[in-house]
């Protein structure tokens, strides 16, 4: 989940004398790099996912399923063969916030040939292989996004008890234990938060009203003033941090293909959001949203009272919309400067001190944006830095700013190039959808450069698509604004005109008829005579392409399962969730997913995972993809 | 202006020049390759019409081209891009293999390119037998293109594994590139996939029909019966990119 350094983490009230100190120089360490870096040309395409994945350890004769808390136990051998060579490892593991996750990557980028797409989902095998070659007989690594009963009672194994007294979480539901405690900057993180914020997150999520749903749910309201009585209240970061994401990186080959990348895959982070749903469950409760997003906002956000709006500015400079954790605020090209259409905060010096290097507008104002928030996370001994050589106090904001996507420069002094992360997408069960849906997305990224695709809407339009897209069923229910005609850059004067005065004005329909509201199918699979729809483009595409048979083969495979999930003929993974839950025997229409729910639930996914378990309703008929473990050697000559 | 009339033309060659900036073509990626030929080549048409062009010399060919048509090989360095040819004969004609890559090679004024594949339409169903004979009677044409350094790498779509082998045994210069339709890319012959394995040939996909414009749509596009001679797609790539800067026609019409 970011930056890692190694040393003696700082408290809140010691980091409060740094934060302009590391503001000051993390700006100039981005100016210095930028300096560098900007001119760099000519790099090739390299891509890598990042799957996240939970430890469970199944109880069967008690029929539980908990999260096992050894994840930093099973890096530290995971890391072992890294250490030892590090060039010829097939994967990569690092860790993350809780105790029962780790992140696994491949050893090595994938390329730019497509035979690439055609290894990925055989190194997802590999990594989970490896992992469970490591794990007791009852525990399985699944990636799933959110443990359905995190929270409840007795959920961790071995079991442990939430200290809301004296605890650096002061959760009543998650123990510290829960936080991988292999690496101070964890339990730091989510301390400076919640004392920056002034108290513990307040997240609530509606719970999904089922005939027998009892209301209030539980007993929360007598701890938390602020706990609605229809709503799954969650009071720590582990809620948020402990759910799994899938994300992929892909580098651009210079600055301006790295802006134009950033800013197109903007408008479809609601859209992969949505089609990429898979946590509906939260704390034992099936709630009424399918995704992760706003929890893991509200988990994080450090936001004091003053700048949620709550309270008269003070001590606080802004009022702040979101969290450090949301949807990007600003477009990076120039063709998406007149969408950005929501104000952007920022330090006028920091902005002035960008501007004044000679950084344009637009990155200016995206860097200094990034630079409202205060680092969370400081060690001291890394406090003074060389900021020609070093860059831990720009890349400790930049890590820090966990939004739908982020924007790269490359590692001062390395051969990697500018960079741009997709960050929106929830973590499916099997690799088959995982590898899926990251071959559906980087094949995206080329189909835009080829043809010179133009996504861009509103950013306004995509923060309402992203409260959209997590709703119950979005994937099959929802709407969303889209633009219209793709292959135009040059807009209508009168679009312009009302993109620039603010979205509010686009309701007439004769001004904004550019962008109109389509469902998850439309886009995707296209709607005859009016939009094009993302497969057909990608098979147009690929179809002038040098494509081996094996590789197209499993690409085939992965967008028809991707075009069927976007129809509806198959389920989401929330939805498909949704059933399991809703059609147990032992549900009693209260919206409580039971222990003994749980670990039927759990069980017959990693079931599915492994192949042991039949799911068309899930996967649709044909999931064996040719994936293999390298690129054929015609193709390397 | 020159008008062309139809009528009074009896041999010409289409260049589409660069489809991928021709937006109504992007913006319809159903169409199969008949429908997009019929695109390119109504929209090459009119464009041509509509700009003033000069009579080619008597000896020489028309070319019906698009003005200010962006190539975009100028954008690049040469050798970051990857040009490769698919020539779709008609039958037997040495001469039509050698006139398309030549015309190729001078329109998009490059001396050597990274790769051919050839076709031959396949006149009847009954006679869907690989005819060896005029395969070997391309190749010689490819194998010469190839040592003259016009040509790195050849290869073959839609041919039986039989008929590759024995290609593959006979030819000076071997192929390395066997293309096959994309329909059957998850049933390829396990010995094929050996063979290209051991010999490094790659298998590759296309989704192109046998006859890529039949005489229906030729009839609607001009108004009249004409034979199309031979066609070539041209395509650029960005090497190591993945990412297409150009896609193209080439083709010869002539009276029946």
């Amino acid at each position: 989940m970011g930056l890692l350094t190694e040393g003696t983490p700082l408290t809140w009230e010691e980091i409060k004398k740094w934060t302009q100190h590391v503001r000051e120089h993390g700006i100039i360490q981005f100016i210095n790099m930028y300096k560098k870096l900007r001119d760099r040309e000519g790099d090739i395409l390299k891509w890598g996912d990042e799957v996240e994945y939970i430890i469970v350890k199944f109880l069967h004769d008690k029929n539980q399923a908990k999260v096992s808390l050894r994840g930093h136990e099973l890096l530290a051998i995971l890391n072992e063969k890294e250490l030892a060579d590090p060039n010829g490892v097939k994967s990569l593991w690092r860790p993350e916030f809780a105790s029962y996750m780790i992140e696994g990557t491949p050893g090595k980028p994938y390329g730019g040939l497509l035979a690439h797409f055609n290894i990925v989902e055989a190194n997802m095998r590999h990594r989970r292989e490896e992992v469970s070659q490591l794990l007791k007989p009852d525990e399985v690594v699944m990636s799933i996004t959110s443990f359905p009963r995190l929270g409840c009672g007795d959920f961790t194994d071995p079991p442990s008890k939430p200290n809301p007294k004296s605890g650096e979480t002061r959760s009543i539901f998650l123990p510290d234990e829960t936080v991988n405690q292999g690496h101070p900057r964890f339990l730091g993180l989510a301390r400076n938060i919640r004392e920056r914020r002034g108290d513990t997150p307040s997240i609530n999520i509606p719970v999904f009203r089922d005939t027998n749903t009892k209301i209030p749910i539980d007993d929360t309201q007598t701890y938390y003033k602020d706990a609605l009585p229809d709503h799954v209240y969650m009071d720590a970061m582990g809620f948020g941090m402990g759910c799994c994401c899938l994300q992929l990186t892909f580098q651009a080959c210079n600055i301006t293909e790295a802006r134009t990348l950033y800013d197109q895959l903007t408008p479809l982070c609601p859209i992969m959001l949505a089609f990429s749903a898979a946590s509906p469950l939260h704390r034992g409760f099936v709630t009424d949203s399918d995704c992760r997003w706003s929890i893991i906002s509200g988990s994080v956000d450090c936001r004091t009272e003053e700048e949620r709006g709550l309270k008269p500015l003070r001590h606080n400079k802004f009022v702040i919309k979101k969290s450090r954790y949301d949807s990007i605020d600003s477009y990076l090209s120039p063709q998406g400067e007149k969408y950005n259409d929501i104000p952007l905060l920022y330090n006028q010096e920091d902005y002035d001190k960008l501007i004044d290097n000679g950084i344009d507008p637009l990155l200016a104002g995206h860097i200094a944006h990034l630079f409202i928030r205060d680092t969370m996370s400081l060690f001291s001994e890394r406090i003074h830095q060389d900021d020609e050589n070093e860059t831990d106090h720009f890349e400790n904001i930049q890590s820090t700013n966990w939004q739908t996507m982020r924007f790269k420069p490359p590692p001062p002094n390395s051969t990697i190039g500018w960079r741009v992360e997709f960050r929106p997408c929830e973590v499916q069960i099997t690799d088959f959808e995982n590898a899926a849906i990251v071959c559906f997305i980087v094949l995206l990224t080329r189909v835009i450069l080829s043809y010179q695709l133009n996504f861009l809407i509103p950013i306004s339009k995509v923060d309402e698509n992203m409260q959209n897209a997590q709703k119950r069923n979005a994937a099959r229910e929802q709407k969303f604004w889209f633009r219209k005609d793709v292959t135009t850059h040059v807009s209508p004067p009168a679009a312009n005109e009302c993109c620039k005065t603010g979205s509010r004005n686009c309701e007439e329909p004769q001004n904004c008829d550019m962008f109109v509201q389509m469902s998850v199918n439309e886009i995707i699979n296209g709607k005859e005579g009016e939009f094009p729809g993302l497969i057909p483009l990608i098979n147009s595409y690929l179809s002038s392409m040098d494509v081996d048979a094996d590789t197209h083969c499993t690409i085939q495979q992965y967008l028809k399962f991707i075009q069927r999930r976007a129809s509806g003929e198959i389920l989401t993974t929330a939805s498909w969730i949704r059933k399991f839950v809703t059609e147990h025997k032992d549900y009693r229409q209260d919206s409580v997913v039971t222990d003994k729910i749980n670990y039927d639930l759990l069980k017959t996914l990693n079931q599915i995972q492994a192949g042991e378990l039949h799911c068309p309703l899930l996967l649709g008929t044909s999931t064996m993809s040719k994936t293999n473990d390298s690129v054929p050697t015609a193709f390397t000559k | 202006m020159a008008n062309y009339s139809l009528e009074n033309m009896d041999k010409f060659i289409i260049n589409t020049g660069n489809i991928l900036s021709i937006k109504d073509i992007t913006k319809k990626p159903n169409q199969n390759l008949s429908e997009e030929l019929a695109d390119a080549i109504n929209f090459t048409f009119k464009e041509f019409q509509s700009n003033g062009t000069s009579q080619p010399q008597s000896d020489q060919l028309l070319v019906v081209n698009r003005h200010n048509d962006n190539l975009k090989i100028d954008e690049h360095d040469l050798a970051d891009l990857k040009i490769g040819f698919k020539i779709f004969l008609n039958k037997d004609n040495q001469a039509s293999l050698a006139e398309a890559v030549q015309q190729a090679l001078s329109m998009l004024n490059v001396d050597g390119i990274n790769d051919v594949i050839i076709t031959f339409k396949q006149q009847h169903s009954e006679d869907k037998k690989d005819n060896l004979e005029q395969i070997q009677n391309a190749w010689r044409i490819l194998e010469s293109l190839v040592e003259s350094d016009k040509i790195k790498e050849i290869g073959i779509a839609d041919v039986e594994e039989n008929t590759f082998r024995a290609l593959h045994q006979w030819a000076n210069v071997k192929p390395n590139i066997i293309q096959i339709n994309l329909a059957t890319c998850c049933v390829v012959p396990p010995s094929l996939q050996d063979f290209c394995k051991d010999n490094d040939i790659k298998l590759l996909t296309h989704s192109d029909p046998s006859d890529i414009l039949p005489k229906s749509y030729i009839e609607e596009i001009f108004g009249k019966p004409l034979v199309l001679k031979w066609a070539l797609r041209f395509l650029i790539h960005v090497k190591c990119r993945g990412v297409l800067t150009t896609k193209g026609y080439l083709l010869h019409f002539s009276e029946v």
